[in-house]
């Protein structure tokens, strides 16, 4: 089976409709947000956090539903939730492993931002798949920050689910940034060649003629134009749309509402500025330490 | 068989800097007159037991000649300002200490650091060839030029007039034009040795007239760019690299026609797509028709002023058209296509203490590189039993299958880096840089043992 290829960021940098493009690749499937790595077990998973007993299991019981049963609907996402709860002692390896074996010779690609909530979570990762693709999406800081906020302001689920939390890490959108990528700058320092690659979501975005065909190569699948076609329409996936009322998300909301590319919007991207008030913080700028961090990853 | 000088086939031909364990480094080479000039530097130069020298090599007895010693000068308030990367560096260490127990508190002192750069060029008032010399100094870098190889005297201004220029690098031909730019910045207050008040490319045809031009627009135009770090010809052109703490070094090319300014082409931005890590151009070598980039981050692999780092050096390889390759790096997506380093070696040639590609020469057929590899300061952090580390020699007849001919310091860790590379008719001459001095200030608060030499070092390899 191939090796998986694991999306890396915080919420809000592009990674739903990224993850949906390459998911539509011929020779990969692309996932919902699984976050299977929150645990060990499903079991530790499926009880253990506020984020998986709300709308956190939405993409694992959307998978299993399409993939059991071929549709999504009340009826096959009960029969997941039964699925999974007889399989509580089941090791997060052997759920992604019967996944897999579902999707057949396909690459898995899976792009859930709780696996940089914790450090535990992304070691998960490099524990149980050594051998997987890594790819590490960028946004600017300002750009994830300002999105992320309006995301909160604009889904009363969103902002209720905050309220629960109350984890501050998370809640300053500037220091979720922050820590996200200083984590997977740590955990893949040293990894060998080409096993760790790292992005611009806009530089993605508004070039995707100049960057699908490198994602291809790097992960030695087909970069034709008819691949490269069928990536270009991440509409087209069976988890770009909202699933149903038992399990409805699973996804960025937004992208689940627009999965459709704007190649005119996106050729109008254009990236922030480091300096500057912030606008959800106003009187304050951006710490010393994402300034150095987002120049790092080639911010300005 | 392969043209490659191997390790056993190098010998050494000066050390301990020559007589000099002060002078750490040999900065600069020059085939003249059919023998080889050496350029020493100091790093603090502090006496006149400090003063660095332009020698030469007499092949056939082994012996070196000194030609010529920096003057002493009266001291004055820019003789001990601070260096602000070294400050940072030794925190916690009283330099000033350090230097009084080193028994100098004299009146005078060497007016230049050492010799930083060196170049054959024949200008208008030139009858022939000349050598030319830039120097290191406080007291604003000169370019020196001697005719017979004995008498060097200056030709310009101290800093070109501008005496807050620390010193001036890459003498560089390209026709009947001698370029150069400003390195480092010297005041009361501090010192940089390499970011300069100046960010532009000079040229003359007749430096013994001391009148240079400007070549290029500050900073080719970027205000970020904070220093040209190198420059080079190839492909007809000149190449001028950048360092760029905001977006990584940039890479600059010109034909040189018409009169200065001369209009500059970008040719690579953004640290190669590496962005800042790749924070400025430190060695340029044209082989086999493409132009082989070095970068890094000078120090050991962190710029304390601007906090980049802690990375590992880079090397990339232009062709004519632009286009350019990763020959060692880190693999990665950029808007020139996905770039795999073609050794297969990663960044700092898969030896993360590599911060700095500070040599890129060619000889018979191979190109040579040297590096700056700062892990016996690490060794000495840490408390290792044994401090190891050590510069690398590497060497390719390809430029993309590059062995590795020497290693660790060759056996001596505080050497820890290859300043300077010379080809010539007697074989490949190898210049060292010795950090025993910095070595042991930092090691003494922790007993480590340094029974290792200190001073630079020469090796012939043939």
């Amino acid at each position: 089976m191939p090796q998986p290829l694991f999306i890396l960021c915080p919420p809000r940098s592009y990674s739903s409709i990224v993850c949906a493009m390459l998911g539509q690749h011929p020779q990969c499937y692309g996932l919902p947000e699984l976050n299977l790595f929150l645990g060990d077990t499903l079991g530790e998973i499926w009880y253990g956090t506020v984020f998986m007993r709300s709308f956190g299991k939405h993409g694992l019981l959307r998978t299993l539903a399409e993939l059991h049963d071929g549709e999504q609907t009340e009826d096959s996402v009960i029969r997941a939730q039964s699925w999974i709860e007889t399989r509580l002692n089941w090791p997060i390896a052997k759920v992604f492993a019967h996944i897999q074996e579902c999707v057949g010779e396909r690459i898995l690609i899976d792009k859930s931002p709780s696996t940089l909530f914790r450090q535990e979570a992304l070691a998960r990762v490099m524990l149980n798949f050594p051998d997987a693709s890594l790819l590490h999406l960028t946004r600017h800081p300002r750009g994830t920050s300002e999105s992320v906020i309006a995301l909160r302001e604009g889904h009363e689920g969103l902002k209720s689910l905050n309220q629960v939390l109350n984890d501050s890490d998370r809640s300053d959108p500037e220091r979720m940034w922050r820590l996200s990528h200083e984590l997977v700058l740590a955990m893949t320092t040293g990894l060998p060649l080409g096993r760790y690659m790292r992005l611009k979501g806009e530089w993605l975005m508004a070039n995707l003629a100049v960057y699908l065909p490198q994602i291809c190569d790097w992960l030695d699948i087909r970069s034709d134009a008819d691949a490269i076609q069928a990536m270009m329409h991440p509409e087209t996936s069976p988890y770009a749309c909202p699933g149903p009322a038992n399990a409805p998300r699973g996804n960025d909301p937004n992208f689940l509402e627009n999965p459709r590319l704007d190649p005119e919007r996106l050729a109008r991207l254009k990236e922030p500025r480091l300096e500057g008030e912030l606008s959800w913080n106003p009187g304050a700028h951006f710490d010393p330490r994402t300034v150095g961090l987002a120049k790092r990853l080639g911010y300005a | 068989m392969s043209k490659i000088i191997t390790e056993d086939r190098f010998r050494v031909i000066a050390s301990e800097g020559l007589g000099r364990v002060s002078n750490a480094t040999a900065h600069s080479m020059a085939w003249f007159r059919g023998q080889l000039y050496i350029g020493t530097s100091c790093g603090n130069v502090s006496g006149s037991a400090d003063t660095p020298r332009i020698m030469r090599f007499h092949a056939d007895s082994g012996e070196w000649e000194t030609v010529y010693e920096s003057p002493l000068v009266p001291v004055n308030k820019r003789s001990h300002a601070p260096d602000r990367q070294l400050v940072k560096h030794v925190k916690g260490i009283d330099l000033d200490r350090y230097q009084q127990r080193r028994g100098v508190s004299t009146d005078v002192i060497p007016r230049d650091a050492g010799f930083r750069s060196m170049c054959l060029f024949q200008g208008r008032s030139d009858p022939e060839p000349a050598l030319y010399v830039s120097s290191m100094s406080r007291y604003g870098g000169q370019i020196l030029r001697t005719l017979d190889g004995e008498s060097f005297e200056p030709v310009g201004e101290p800093g070109l007039g501008n005496p807050d220029i620390y010193s001036f690098r890459g003498l560089t031909v390209l026709g009947d034009r001698l370029f150069t730019s400003p390195a480092g910045t010297t005041t009361d207050e501090w010192l940089d040795r390499n970011l300069a008040p100046e960010m532009r490319v000079y040229v003359t045809d007749d430096p013994v007239k001391g009148t240079w031009e400007i070549a290029s627009e500050e900073g080719f135009g970027d205000p970020a760019n904070m220093a040209i770090y190198a420059l080079c010809t190839a492909h007809g052109m000149v190449y001028g690299g950048t360092a760029n703490p905001e977006r990584g070094m940039q890479i600059w090319r010109t034909r040189a026609e018409g009169k200065p300014p001369f209009v500059w082409e970008p040719v690579v931005m953004d640290g190669a797509g590496a962005f800042n890590h790749n924070l400025a151009v430190s060695a340029m070598c044209e082989f086999k028709g493409d132009l082989y980039i070095g970068g890094g981050i000078t120090g050991l692999g962190y710029d304390t002023v601007h906090d980049i780092g802690p990375a590992s050096a880079e090397v990339i390889r232009i062709h004519p058209d632009k286009s350019w390759d990763l020959i060692a790096g880190r693999m990665r997506f950029t808007p020139d296509g996905l770039k795999v380093p073609l050794s297969l070696l990663g960044p700092g040639l898969g030896d993360f203490y590599n911060s700095v590609v500070w040599a890129l020469g060619v000889h018979d057929g191979a190109i040579y590189l040297g590096t700056h590899q700062w892990e016996s300061f690490r060794s000495i952090e840490i408390d290792a039993p044994e401090i190891v580390g050590g510069y690398q020699l590497w060497a390719s007849e390809d430029g993309e299958n590059w062995e590795l001919v020497i290693d660790d310091g060759h056996g001596n860790p505080a050497e820890l880096g290859i300043r300077t590379l010379a080809s010539t008719p007697l074989g490949l001459f190898v210049g060292t840089h010795n950090h025993k001095r910095l070595l042991q200030m930092i090691g003494r608060r922790k007993q480590a043992k340094m029974d290792f030499n200190g001073g630079f070092e020469v090796l012939l390899g043939k």
